[in-house]
């Protein structure tokens, strides 16, 4: 190593007095000259396909604006929402309406269920479908944007995020009117960390492997999870063994930080692998 | 038009000005070929390569490039490269059996076939030296000495940092300048 740094420094030094004689001494050398009937062949050649270019619409992508307008990065979170198919929203109002269904039933069990088990998982699928539209070829025109790949896709993520707060705001707040509000933060930890955790891996895996295997795999881990929690207790006392771990386990916090930083770390290399693919235009 | 910089004509090349594409042929289609018939030392690929890379160049619809001469000199070497690994013909053992120190480099100087001719004209001389240089540390040569460009231009060229180029051209010279004395001493015995 100290050799390598010797010769780089001793080059530097000397390379100006190099250069002097070094470039006499090369420049003796010199290549065969192309001759001009051969440009003038070249350029008959390539007029054609500049003046082509007149007639095409301009198809340099813009530079994206540097700066982030409040507004405009709100009316982009909501453009995001376009995407999103009569299927997917049917699946939010039927959770929704699960979801008030739990809260008019008083019924605290189901009400810990949807929130710390389904709803991580059906976040997980949600971010698997906000992006499945970009394998149909409209990332690439996503990549020419003015708005730029980079803030389309946080708008993209932020959309999910929110409406994964909107299905679980309500049964979260009616479990704080409950509980009071220490138990509502442990109860929001509980339900954050696995949603921002599957979201991250399953939008890790998309990156590497597509829609279906991340989707599989999901379901599968999560699944597999919850069954064996469910073996563990028997299945009606799964949800309040789950409470009992959300009230009084030490270790809350602790997961809660594993399961966002999971999740962050995967969600960042997920979408650090789509987003370079921009580099297509370079 | 002339008078104006690489960047700003490449603009209007891709808007379609014909004039633009001719300065720009003008100030390029020599000194590439050139560059192309020093990396293949063959000038019939060096003709089709440059007309390729003037191809990709007014087809070009990507981003306009910060720097054109480096990102022309980029598209270049990597459509030499890629014709040369076509062809089979990129010396593979060469490219890495010298990444030693310089010394190692003076011994492998100094290990030059016996075939070297003696008596032949500098010109001949130099262009066999050159074409014993490890690919990397001869491109370096190539694009500092006959293209006259920057080391920093070098650097993004090569996509390698300003010390490594600084360090393999150190390390060229240093080794051209060992084979070059080397046959010096064959004419005069």
């Amino acid at each position: 190593m100290n050799d390598k740094i010797d010769i780089e420094s001793e080059g530097s030094s000397e390379l100006e007095g190099w250069e002097q004689e070094m470039a006499k001494i090369l420049k003796k050398s010199e290549a065969p000259q192309l001759p001009p009937e051969k440009i003038e062949a070249l350029l008959a050649t390539l007029k054609p396909m500049v003046t082509a270019r007149r007639e095409e619409p301009d198809l340099n992508p813009p530079e994206p604006n540097s700066r982030w307008r409040i507004g405009e990065f709100l009316r982009l979170v909501r453009d995001q929402a376009s995407l999103f198919e009569p299927p997917f929203w049917m699946a939010m109002g039927f959770i929704l309406l699960c979801n008030l269904a739990l809260l008019m039933s008083d019924r605290l069990g189901a009400l810990i269920s949807m929130l710390i088990l389904v709803l991580p998982l059906f976040g997980g699928i949600a971010m698997i479908y906000s992006l499945h539209a970009i394998r149909g070829g409209l990332w690439e025109i996503e990549q020419v944007s003015a708005a730029g790949i980079h803030r389309i896709f946080t708008a993209r993520l932020l959309l999910m995020f929110g409406l994964q707060l909107f299905l679980a705001l309500p049964l979260l707040l009616y479990y704080g009117s409950q509980s009071g509000g220490w138990a509502l933060a442990r109860m929001a930890v509980a339900w954050l960390a696995p949603t921002v955790a599957l979201s991250g891996i399953t939008l890790f895996l998309f990156s590497r492997w597509g829609e279906w295997p991340s989707v599989a795999i999901a379901v599968l881990v999560w699944g597999s999870l919850i069954l064996f929690g469910a073996k563990r207790a028997s299945f009606i006392g799964f949800a309040e063994m789950i409470l009992t771990h959300i009230v009084f386990n030490p270790l809350l916090p602790l997961l809660g930080a594993l399961g966002l930083a999971i999740g962050l770390i995967f969600g960042a290399l997920g979408m650090q692998k789509l987003t370079s693919r921009s580099s297509i235009w370079s | 038009m002339d008078q104006l910089p690489d960047e700003t004509l490449f603009a209007r090349l891709m808007k379609g000005d014909e004039e633009a594409l001719e300065v720009i042929l003008a100030r390029y289609a020599q000194p590439l070929f050139g560059f192309l018939w020093r990396l293949t030392g063959d000038e019939a690929l060096a003709e089709d390569l440059l007309q390729e890379v003037f191809i990709r160049l007014v087809t070009y619809n990507g981003r306009l490039p910060a720097h054109f001469r480096a990102w022309l000199y980029t598209v270049t070497r990597n459509l030499a490269y890629d014709a040369l690994r076509a062809r089979g013909r990129q010396d593979a053992h060469r490219a890495s059996s010298m990444d030693g120190n310089v010394d190692e480099f003076m011994n492998v100087a100094q290990k030059l076939p016996e075939s070297v001719a003696i008596g032949k004209e500098n010109v001949e001389r130099i262009k066999r030296s050159l074409e014993q240089l490890p690919d990397e540390q001869r491109e370096t040569v190539l694009l500092r000495f006959y293209q006259e460009l920057t080391l920093e231009e070098i650097a993004k060229v090569t996509k390698v940092s300003l010390g490594t180029v600084k360090s393999r051209l150190y390390r060229a010279l240093r080794l051209l300048q060992g084979m070059l004395l080397r046959e010096e001493v064959k004419d005069e015995r």
